[in-house]
């Protein structure tokens, strides 16, 4: 195998891309290419080569997805602000609407209206994009809560969430997904696309700690004596060589995953994974660190991005504030406004500064797609009562494309109905079916997952995706 | 009734015109067909994609045994998980307390593995998953590791199943310094071969490894047997 290729930073992906593309032009399939990177260059540059995203969602149920709507605004709500009936506030009460929402100029045009926190735009550095997605759906958690931001149900039929999950797989990660549940109930991933993992299941960021640091790892009398590891494991492996099955193809994979599981259950990682000390108030900010809606989101996020830096996952998804909240604007709101997109933002700078195992000179924050979806933005332009009927039944997928999708607001939300968008231009479009704009959002963000493969993204949602609504060739 | 022998005769009347249809053979109404299509048809959209031959090639299963497709039959005998109410009641059945709270306990390990096992979720309209995971690995070794000193105590070093259990009443998993057949096989669901058994008791033996204590040993030593065959339903 030749791997005497001298390529580094640009020349490489030059290379890589066109490889990919005179493969195309010969009729070769993307395996095909990726076997002549593997020939050429080495199994480091054909893996550069299909770069998966880390993948993070927030779920906003039970009214909380009108949280959202205060870190990028609704671009109708700013424009047509009224400090008496727009659900936004500025800084200081008569202050412009413009002293707590900065506008961004974005390449793409879109509109971007960012929540001013500690002096910078929420999304500043990396812009993300909104869709107007799904219909409202008040006051619904999970299961109940049907994804309806984040399923493909034209050109395709499955949830967007078990499709990335599924395309995560070529990581390879020890845990391929975790769901932290809400009252037993796990975050709904159907319709699941067929050969997605499974996902493992947990009760809150404690319990997803518990995934990667076993019981007996903790205790000495089991595996917590170094001694017992190694007896442990040495005999392990071979009463593994030794079963019936052994040596047989079909149960390869199961004997490498009993192997890794092994490596897993004899190591307490609790230590490098569990919030620090203080950290939950540097990420969140000190007022609202112990506020019960947000200790759980900030720790999540904390425990997840750890979990990320070891590769221990690519995927995590789980539900957050859960706290209707109708009278938000009463009192102080804006230290919680704030703190979720604090904490969003110190989520992002932290994986900001992790190089990236893969891609040498990259960060692990180049390639993590966040997402939050909910059931209710509830009403943008009626302030008094914050009421739950958005105008056209209109919902919001609020997407961190990893620089594979253009920032800034698909469609709008008037005063008295939705304003939709179409798929192939990104234009304002009425006319155009909710369903459609939807499914589009839907392959939006699994292009973003790929890494920006759109034959990747294919499968799921068939539709070609406009180059208005991702950035095309960002591989 | 003749009301029904007039329904008979209208039947036969039908069935014959049709009859009389299908046999026609008549040259004018004939579509040509071309025999390259015909042969590029067997295997039509209703198949699918024929990758790498997996669909179709079921060969001699009087000679090669196999009796479905390749793709099918690694899946078939690929190894499945057990599912989780099966391995609760092996479990229980054997002595151990799955209902047990207690930190740290075989039954409250158990009880924390549900999500990560994959149970049904009936109301998220989803199934138990039918293959390990790395994360559902890791709880197996867990959950094993602790039965095991419910198997095994101070009290107990042979591991003699109690008399109240529903399964293996009368074996122990070791006699005096060996691994006991019967009693493994009790566990196991099969009668472990010689090499096992041999590892078995070279593990609860060996002093190399500087676990002191005979008692984790043979704790250690029944969790790892059992855990291999465990992972596979």
């Amino acid at each position: 195998m030749k791997k005497d290729i001298g390529l580094r930073g640009a020349s490489r992906r030059d290379f890589v891309r066109g490889v990919f593309t005179a493969s195309a032009a010969l009729g070769l399939g993307p395996t095909r290419a990726l076997d002549m990177l593997e020939k050429m260059g080495g199994s480091a540059l054909a893996q550069a080569a299909i770069n998966r995203s880390l993948m993070v969602n927030l779920i906003l149920g039970n009214g909380a997805m009108s949280r959202a709507t205060q870190l990028v605004a609704v671009p109708n709500a700013i424009k047509t602000f009224d400090p008496a009936n727009t659900s936004l506030n500025p800084m200081t009460t008569g202050a412009p609407i413009s002293s707590r929402f900065k506008q961004l100029t974005l390449p793409s045009g879109n509109p971007y209206y960012g929540r001013i926190i500690d002096g910078k735009a929420f999304g500043e550095k990396k812009p993300w994009t909104v869709f107007v997605s799904g219909q409202s759906q008040a006051h619904s958690n999970f299961p109940a809560f049907n994804g309806n931001c984040t399923t493909v149900t034209m050109n395709g039929n499955v949830s967007m969430l078990s499709a990335a999950a599924q395309l995560q797989t070529s990581l390879h990660s020890l845990v391929p997904a975790i769901g932290i549940q809400r009252g037993g109930m796990s975050p709904n991933y159907n319709p699941a696309s067929p050969g997605s993992p499974a996902l493992s299941a947990v009760t809150d960021q404690n319990a997803m700690v518990g995934l990667f640091a076993s019981a007996a790892s903790q205790l000495m009398n089991r595996l917590g004596d170094p001694a017992h590891q190694n007896l442990y494991s040495q005999y392990y492996t071979a009463l593994l060589g030794l079963t019936r099955w052994a040596g047989r193809p079909t149960y390869s994979t199961s004997a490498k995953d009993a192997q890794t599981a092994l490596s897993l259950v004899v190591q307490n990682l609790g230590t490098q994974l569990r919030v620090q000390p203080g950290q939950a108030a540097t990420w969140a900010g000190p007022l609202v660190a112990t506020d019960n809606r947000m200790q759980p989101v900030v720790e999540t996020l904390i425990v997840t991005a750890n979990a990320f830096k070891l590769g221990l996952t690519p995927h995590v998804t789980f539900g957050g504030f859960f706290d209707d909240p109708h009278g938000a604007f009463a009192g102080q709101p804006d230290d919680l406004f704030d703190g979720l997109g604090r904490s969003l933002e110190s989520f992002q700078a932290f994986l900001d500064t992790v190089p990236d195992p893969v891609v040498a000179g990259k960060f692990l924050g180049d390639r993590l797609v966040m997402t939050m979806s909910g059931d209710t933005i509830k009403n943008p332009h009626q302030r008094s009562g914050w009421p739950d009927g958005a105008p056209g039944g209109a919902n919001l997928l609020y997407v961190q494309g990893a620089g594979k999708l253009p920032g800034g607001f698909f469609g709008d939300i008037m005063q008295n109905a939705r304003m939709n968008w179409d798929p192939v231009t990104g234009a304002l479009n009425a006319a155009i079916p909710t369903a459609a704009c939807t499914s589009a959002a839907c392959g939006s963000v699994l292009y973003a997952v790929t890494g920006g493969s759109t034959d990747d993204v294919r499968q799921y949602y068939s539709a070609p995706l406009g180059n208005t609504i991702i950035k095309p060739g960002t591989t | 009734m003749r009301k029904k022998q007039s329904f008979l005769r209208g039947l036969c009347l039908v069935g014959a015109m049709g009859l009389a249809f299908c046999n026609n053979t008549g040259g004018e109404t004939t579509t040509p067909v071309d025999p390259q299509q015909s042969a590029q048809q067997a295997q039509g959209p209703d198949y699918g994609l024929n990758h790498d031959d997996i669909l179709g090639n079921i060969g001699n299963i009087f000679t090669d045994g196999r009796q479905v497709s390749p793709a099918i039959g690694e899946k078939l005998h690929s190894c499945g998980k057990i599912r989780f109410n099966w391995l609760s009641t092996i479990l229980s059945s054997r002595g151990v307390n799955v209902a047990n709270t207690t930190a740290n306990s075989a039954g409250a390990l158990l009880t924390k593995a549900q999500g990560i096992w994959g149970v049904a979720n009936f109301p998220g309209r989803a199934p138990e998953t039918i293959r390990d995971t790395t994360s559902s690995l890791v709880s197996l070794h867990d959950v094993l590791i602790a039965a095991a000193e419910e198997w095994v105590t101070a009290a107990n070093m042979d591991g003699a199943y109690p008399a109240a259990v529903t399964a293996c009443t009368g074996a122990k998993l070791f006699n005096n310094n060996t691994c006991d057949a019967d009693g493994f096989a009790c566990l196991m669901g099969a009668t472990p071969s010689q090499n096992q058994l041999a590892a078995c008791t070279s593990m609860i033996n060996d002093a190399t490894a500087m676990v002191t204590v005979a008692l984790d040993r043979r704790r250690l030593a029944v969790a790892s047997m059992v855990g291999t065959v465990a992972m596979c339903d």
